[in-house]
């Protein structure tokens, strides 16, 4: 959490990756993607999705807002990757075996394709692929409609310290895999 | 296991040729024409067998060419005008068996063309390549040729006359135009005509197409 002081009031910012919910992070991941915002506008985006007013956003001096920008610790990428296992409403979903992490071609696929598609909640859709039910055939995982429930189920359990180390990993992984492939 | 595109049939070649990249993610794409030639299913390779199989199958991307030359010259009129055909109906390597088949002279092609199929692409492509290379010369070197004389205007005037295409030329009755005229209309010279080299006839239209004019 971080305090926003204006004249007369001082305003607390969630900015830290385990204050921030994976459906906001979706949207925040959105939003510094978009090409048709600027920077600045990008940063007054993101910081509305996390309960900033526009009036306080509209109101911060330019080198407050720099400062605050400069806060922001959200997206700072770490790589050191969280549990490999999660249960969720009573089900276990494994990310993988062994001790390192290894997708599989058919997730590259998956996720590859959905960054084609432009789903909105790209980084939920990316632990939806990497984090399998345990309990289910491969078939089954990759159903569409299996991966889009949960996606949102991990929206609505996980915080972003959870996928950005998955999502920064993944990132990395397909890069490579394009560019050995070339 | 395929090493090499001298591995790879014609019909394999076919397929990965049909893949339809834009419908697919890069990965599935690549991973996809490895699987034609190979037909095993990499779905479930992890990603240290995915780097080494798409390092192994590298070759795919370059082009199934061999350094024999080819000479056209020897093609009759009417082979000429057939392979025209299967250059423009669809890509011409859609069409690489009939273009071989015919090439090499056959004149029933489904058997020939189903062969051909199997036989491997290195030994095919560059036919198909240099042809449409050498159609391409041709076309440019005749082309006054294949225009109507006095082609019909069409019924609303474009605003702007467009350059016409190397394909516009091809009008509706294009080669058989120049078949009847080189038979006086006369069904039955149709073979004669056909069967005499394509440098000859086109030369020879050449010449009276330039003389009608002077005259």
């Amino acid at each position: 959490m971080v305090n926003v002081k204006l004249e007369n009031e001082t305003f607390e910012l969630r900015n830290e990756a385990n204050e921030i919910t994976l459906k906001e992070f979706n949207k925040i991941y959105t939003i510094l993607q978009s090409q048709t915002l600027g920077k600045l506008e990008q940063y007054c985006e993101v910081f509305k999705t996390l309960g900033l007013s526009e009036s306080i956003i509209y109101d911060m001096d330019n080198d407050s807002f720099i400062e605050l920008i400069k806060s922001f610790n959200a997206m700072t990428i770490t790589s050191e990757l969280p549990a490999k296992e999660i249960e969720l409403n009573g089900y276990k979903y494994v990310a993988y075996t062994g001790d390192e992490f290894k997708f599989k071609t058919k997730d590259l696929i998956e996720i590859e394709k959905s960054a084609k598609r432009g789903v909105t909640n790209f980084p939920s859709f990316i632990l939806a692929v990497i984090f399998k039910r345990a309990d289910l055939t491969v078939n089954e995982h990759y159903e569409k409609s299996h991966l889009e429930l949960k996606a949102k189920l991990f929206e609505d359990n996980v915080k972003a310290d959870f996928a950005i180390p998955y999502i920064t990993l993944v990132a990395k992984k397909t890069l490579k895999s394009l560019e050995d492939g070339k | 296991m395929a090493n090499s595109w001298k591995d790879v049939t014609v019909n394999q070649f076919l397929e990965i040729v049909g893949l339809e990249q834009e419908d697919l993610s890069p990965t599935e794409f690549l991973i996809e024409r490895i699987s034609i030639v190979t037909g095993n299913d990499y779905f479930d390779t992890d990603e240290n067998e995915l780097n080494e199989i798409l390092k192994e199958f590298r070759w795919l991307d370059s082009l199934p060419t061999n350094k024999t030359k080819q000479s056209f010259r020897q093609l009759s009129f009417g082979a000429f005008i057939d392979l025209n055909t299967y250059c423009t109906d669809k890509a011409p390597i859609e069409n690489i068996d009939k273009i071989c088949a015919t090439i090499k002279g056959y004149e029933i092609l489904t058997f020939e063309c189903e062969k051909i199929r199997e036989e491997p692409i290195i030994k095919h492509y560059s036919t198909v390549q240099s042809f449409v290379e050498y159609r391409a010369e041709i076309l440019e070197k005749y082309k006054g040729l294949l225009e109507d004389d006095d082609p019909e205007p069409d019924e609303e005037e474009p605003e702007e006359i467009q350059p016409k295409k190397p394909e516009q030329t091809n009008t509706k009755w294009g080669w058989q135009r120049l078949i009847y005229g080189l038979c006086n209309g006369d069904v039955t010279k149709v073979k004669d005509v056909t069967s005499l080299g394509h440098i000859l006839v086109l030369n020879w239209l050449s010449m009276e197409s330039e003389l009608k004019l002077k005259g």
